[in-house]
């Protein structure tokens, strides 16, 4: 497979993983996919956000209390944050919330690609409450949890259709060519 | 529920009291902007939780009951990501089953004090 098909399939091939073995993520596996996330593009190249790992079973367990949304408990967690100084100092526009969750976008699906490759699962969260984590994280005032990435070995498992699933969606479907409603090329 | 003679156990020890205080104060907190239906999804969750915790620190006088309906809200909870009619059916149903063993348990226990006959 070329490089160009091995993007390709990694991409496409990502599901979020929300059940890990016990197995601890290394150091260098842990730098790769955080170093993924910090070329994600940024709008402005302003680059506001950060990374806190932690692989601390008492800190994932904590976090894990204020996070609803957090159905496992992780080897390993990253939380993408924002420092708001810098976006108050750097920034040029009105309102820069939107460009703010865009680089937490970009940065999170770097992440959790730069994961996949390496044969990690990831999963997203964002049912967490913000103050709590924060608090749990030690975080200074400045800086806000936009986001956590549990990361972790996984025990691949044939995929299952649940019944009552929508119907997938279809590129084709969500794509118009020239003209809205008109979903061919031609 | 109390049974005379009998020495309660608390259902909870405080630190499991407080990762449930943590998980309700929590979701009361990003309810307020997740999707409608994901406040019913957190309650239910919630109970799971207790039961949980209950089963874990052997207070269940019937373990069956709590197994199975920790069993059937686990599985039945994720019903909300893809069928939502079917997960608010499950809702709706599940307080009924509850108030049943409510019901018979409070009936068998007044029948062994002599109370009222079951």
């Amino acid at each position: 497979m070329s490089d160009k098909h091995a993007i390709l399939e990694n991409m496409t091939s990502r599901r979020a993983v929300r059940e890990f073995t016990g197995e601890p993520v290394s150091d260098d596996d842990l730098f790769t996919i955080i170093q993924a996330g910090r070329f994600a593009s940024s709008g402005g190249n302003l680059r506001p956000h950060r990374f806190f790992v932690t692989r601390d079973p008492e800190k994932i367990r904590q976090i894990k209390a204020f996070s609803p949304g957090m159905v496992a408990r992780p080897p390993a967690i990253v939380a993408i944050l924002i420092d708001h100084d810098q976006v108050a100092e750097q920034w040029v526009s009105i309102d820069p919330s939107m460009i703010i969750y865009v680089d937490v976008g970009t940065a999170a699906q770097n992440i959790m690609n730069a994961a996949h490759a390496l044969g990690l699962g990831s999963c997203p969260v964002t049912s967490y409450s913000k103050s709590g984590v924060k608090a749990v994280l030690g975080l200074p005032e400045r800086m806000s949890v936009e986001m956590l990435i549990m990361a972790g070995h996984y025990e691949r498992k044939a995929r299952v259709v649940n019944p009552g699933a929508p119907k997938p969606v279809r590129t084709r479907e969500l794509t118009s060519w020239e003209t809205y409603g008109n979903h061919d090329p031609a | 529920m109390s049974v005379q003679g009998k020495i309660e156990k608390p259902a909870l020890t405080e630190d499991q009291a407080m990762q449930l205080i943590a998980f309700l104060t929590s979701s009361a907190e990003i309810t307020l902007q997740e999707p409608v239906h994901y406040g019913p999804l957190r309650l239910i969750d919630a109970v799971s939780r207790v039961i949980g915790f209950m089963l874990e620190n052997g207070v269940c006088d019937d373990q069956g009951f709590y197994r199975d309906l920790k069993s059937e809200i686990d599985t039945k909870k994720l019903w909300c990501m893809w069928d939502k009619p079917a997960f608010y059916q499950f809702l709706r149903e599940t307080p009924a089953k509850i108030a049943t063993e409510v019901v018979t348990r409070d009936s068998t226990r007044l029948a062994a004090s002599g109370e009222r006959p079951s």
